[in-house]
Formats: structure tokens, C-alpha cells, sequence
């Protein structure tokens, strides 16, 4: 056979053993354990809805320590083409100990390239240069439109105020292909996606064929943190 | 896919706010694992002698420890995946004094311009030794000993009157600042002769550096009157601009699989 015939059955090959990758942003709501160090310590819900032709995009975790009760909820909402409106980050404490609770919030909102943070009442201003976004679909977006393609990597600055107020930061996503990965003690046949800020070590997500995150692993000091879906 | 990256600032949120667990009585959920490092060698050793050596590896070649009151770093080799560094801790190291007038501003998280910090910051100007009288006011303040507050600021904190070494740091730091005192905020561990049921192992600890009397020196609230110097080992500086700025996230993130032995 010649070699130009080869190549497309070659590629189609590839392509039927590759599996399905997610078409579009999927929305919806999932359920996952946090696991530290193997064992559950807490949990975390996260969802993707449209609300008043707006993508909004909800994190919340829940974390026990002692008679202390942490929830932190991260709200994201952006335009469908993932310019910055709104940044919301919400952390209650419960102490069973002595029934106190107490909130602790941020908000940023975004006009254009200015925008104004309100950290639990004190308000701040910044312009930020250049085009950005904020934690929201972005990133599965242009991984979508790539076909999840191993090896593509996607660059954009993010501004994230818990790590600067004032100024953006690189993260950088990359397709790392199809793996095989054990969730809720199943090996399942995912999509590894690697994402790190900066220079700094990536965090591996595995997502399944419709673009649903399956696991998380974050390495920080001598502690592995898990994130497994549940439902 | 959802915040993956969201998910790690939270999680460094959280063990921001809760860094030590040095004075954690209750079992948490989170395993213990999660708060210690063990000590190879003849970890006893340590809490007979002033000044230790320690041989510390970790998962990133380029990363290095910071230079600090109590440790100096004497070696530093690498291969394709890990780190190995010799360190001594211990009194006698000369910190280059640098710009200390940089630790005397205000961060969001040290209001040293809030009424009640400066009225308190105010009663330790006149003192013959104002790092030793804020780390004790501060120790004595902070009644509720307790873990799991996310990062919050000095004026609250010296409202809630709770928290742990986290709380105690920032609080000390900011009434060093308002009483004109450059301070700031160290984080790495501690050796605990006991925690959670286990000896000898090293927790995560926050402490604080101040410049007094034309030289650095060390303060650690949780302990005013018990602190050996040889027993810290410095990870990172906290700038408390952020939860988490990038420099302290770089060192939490390339600080993993480590090891600590101490060498006889």
C-alpha cells in the first residue's frame, strides 16, 4: 500500500481508539470526595449552568477540622465569550464548640479592565493590563474547539485576588491524553488534562468523555489531595 | 472541567488559615498525616542539643530553602527530579539585615492602621523588650487555642481572641509594625516532642522574624517562653499581601516528598 493511502487509515485508526472527546462546555451538577492522604476528609460540589445568557460556574467545598466547620464557595460568572463579570469567594466557619460562625467574603467586578474589589466590606480598585479572564470555562472551552488534542497547550492570564489584587497571572493547561485511572476503585479510561500557574507544579485532572471532571490529584508538601467524583 | 487550579487555592487557603495544628487535641477528620513530616535519625537528639544538622530532600531540583533567623542552608545538590540540602538550625545565624523598613506597611491582612491595633500597639512603645512583651501580650490574648480559621486580619483577630499559630503570627506581626517594629511572617515546621499521638515528628508551624536593636530576632506566640531555635525549619516567608501569594505557593507546591533526617 502507498504511503499516502496509509496515513489516512492510520489517522482514522487513531482516532476510533482515542474514544469520544467532550463536543461542548457540558452543564450540570457533580458530587466528589476530598481524600487526603487516602483518606475522606471532607467534600465538594461543583456546577455549570447559563443564567440571564451568562455562564456561571459554582465551587464549593466543605472541610472539618476539630468542632471547626469550613464551607468555601467560589462563584464565577462570565460572558459566553469568557469576559470577567463577576468573582465571588464565600467562606463560612462553624464552631460547633461554641455555635459561633463567621463569614468571610471577596467579590470582585469587572468593567472592562477595571475592577473593584470589595473584601468583606473594604473596597479596592484596580485597572489590570491586558485581556484576561477569571476561573471559569475558558480553558475547557479552547480544549473543546482543540479536540483535546495531545500536546496542545493553551496559555492565559487569570486574575486570581487570592493570589494578587492587582495584576494577572500566567496559567498554562495542557492535553496530556488518554489514561488509564482508578476512581471509586473502577480504572476508568479518561482525558488527563495537566494545569499549573506559572512555573509552579501542575495539578492532573481527568475528565470523561463528555468533559465531567472524574478526579483531581494536587501534590502540596507531603500531602496528595484527591478529588473523586461521586455520582 | 471545573477549577482545578480554584480547587488548589482553596485547599492552600484553607491550610493557610490553618496552618499549625500544634495544639490540635481533637481528632479531625483530616488524617494526621496531613499536619506532620517524620523525623529520620535520631530524632531525640534534637531536644538535647542547641543547634542540629539536618538533611532535607524534597521533589523539586531547583527549588531552595530561604536563608533564615534560625537556619542556614550549607549544601544544596540536585538531580533530574529531587533536591537534597544540608541545613543547620540553631541560634548564631547572622541574617543579612536587607531593607527592613519593606516589613513596616500595612497588608490587608495587617490593618496596623485599625483604631484597636494602634491603641494596642501603643502600650509596648515604652518597653525595654517589645518583641518579647507583644509575643507574650499575644500568647495571652488569644485564648481559644484553636485551628481551621481561614486567613483573616489582625484587627479581627485580636477581636475573636481564637486561632492558632496562624492567628498568633499575624496578630504579633501587626502590633510589631504599629509599635514602628519591621516584622514578618515565617512559615515551615516544628518539631513536637508529641502530636496527635505521635513523638518526635515535625508539624507546620508560622512564627515571626522582627528587627530589634539593629538586628533580626525570633518571636513565636504560640511558645513566648519556650522557643529553641534549632527545632525550626524554615519553608517560606508569608508577605500576608494575599492568602497566597505566588512565591509562598511555589514553595508549598514544590516541597513535596520530603524527607528530614537528622544527621548525628
Amino acid at each position: 500500500m502507498e504511503l499516502r493511502r496509509i496515513i489516512p487509515v492510520i489517522l482514522l485508526l487513531s482516532f476510533l481508539s482515542c474514544g469520544k472527546v467532550p463536543q461542548s462546555l457540558t452543564n450540570g451538577e457533580w458530587q466528589y470526595d476530598l481524600i487526603v492522604n487516602g483518606v475522606r476528609a471532607g467534600s465538594a460540589v461543583i456546577s455549570n449552568c447559563e443564567k440571564d445568557g451568562l455562564l456561571v460556574s459554582r465551587t464549593e467545598m466543605f472541610i472539618s477540622l476539630g468542632t471547626m466547620k469550613n464551607t468555601t464557595t467560589q462563584t464565577v460568572t462570565e460572558t459566553k465569550e469568557f469576559r470577567p463579570v463577576r468573582l465571588e469567594v464565600v467562606s463560612t466557619l462553624e464552631d460547633s464548640s461554641s455555635g459561633s460562625r463567621q463569614v468571610i467574603s471577596r467579590i470582585a467586578e469587572f468593567n472592562g479592565n477595571n475592577v473593584t474589589l470589595d473584601s468583606d466590606g473594604k473596597k479596592a480598585r484596580y485597572t489590570l493590563t491586558g485581556p484576561f479572564i477569571i476561573d471559569g470555562n475558558f480553558f475547557t472551552d479552547s480544549l473543546v474547539k482543540g479536540r483535546f488534542r495531545e500536546g496542545m497547550e493553551i496559555r492565559a492570564k487569570l486574575y486570581e485576588p487570592t493570589v494578587t489584587a492587582d495584576k494577572t497571572i500566567l496559567v498554562i493547561v495542557n492535553a496530556a491524553g488518554r489514561e488509564n485511572v482508578t476512581v471509586r476503585g473502577k480504572e476508568l479510561k479518561l482525558i488527563h488534562v495537566r494545569q499549573r500557574v506559572e512555573k509552579l507544579k501542575s495539578v492532573d485532572i481527568y475528565l470523561d468523555d463528555t468533559g465531567v471532571t472524574e478526579k483531581m490529584v494536587i501534590k502540596m508538601l507531603n500531602n496528595i489531595f484527591e478529588m473523586e467524583r461521586i455520582d | 472541567m471545573q477549577s482545578g487550579r480554584g480547587l488548589l487555592l482553596l485547599l492552600l487557603t484553607f491550610f493557610t488559615g490553618g496552618f499549625c495544628s500544634c495544639r490540635q487535641e481533637k481528632a479531625a477528620v483530616m488524617p494526621v498525616s496531613a499536619f506532620i513530616i517524620e523525623l529520620k535519625g535520631n530524632s531525640g537528639m534534637v531536644f538535647t542539643e542547641k543547634t542540629t544538622l539536618f538533611s532535607m530532600t524534597y521533589s523539586d531540583p531547583e527549588f531552595i530553602l530561604p536563608a533564615a533567623l534560625n537556619q542556614k542552608v550549607s549544601g544544596h545538590t540536585s538531580d533530574r527530579l529531587t533536591s537534597t540540602v544540608k541545613l543547620r538550625t540553631g541560634p548564631g545565624v547572622t541574617l543579612k539585615k536587607g531593607n527592613p523598613a519593606k516589613f513596616l506597611g500595612p497588608t490587608p491582612y495587617l490593618d496596623i492602621e485599625n483604631p484597636m491595633i494602634k491603641e494596642k500597639a501603643a502600650r509596648f512603645r515604652k518597653s525595654t523588650d517589645p518583641v518579647r512583651d507583644i509575643s507574650r501580650f499575644v500568647y495571652g490574648h488569644i485564648t481559644d487555642k484553636k485551628t481551621g480559621i481561614p486567613m483573616i486580619s489582625a484587627s479581627v483577630i485580636l477581636e475573636n481572641r481564637s486561632g492558632d499559630c496562624t492567628e498568633h503570627s499575624i496578630l504579633t506581626t501587626a502590633l510589631l509594625r504599629a509599635a514602628g517594629i519591621p516584622a514578618r511572617c515565617v512559615v515551615g515546621v516544628i518539631l513536637a516532642e508529641e502530636f496527635a499521638g505521635r513523638q518526635n515528628v515535625f508539624v507546620y508551624h508560622m512564627w515571626v522574624e522582627a528587627y530589634y536593636g539593629g538586628k533580626w530576632v525570633f518571636a513565636d506566640s504560640t511558645r513566648p517562653d519556650d522557643i529553641h531555635l534549632n527545632r525550626y525549619i524554615a519553608f517560606a516567608y508569608h508577605s500576608l499581601e494575599t492568602e497566597v501569594p505566588l512565591d509562598y505557593m511555589a514553595a508549598l507546591t514544590s516541597l513535596t516528598d520530603m524527607t528530614i533526617t537528622r544527621i548525628p
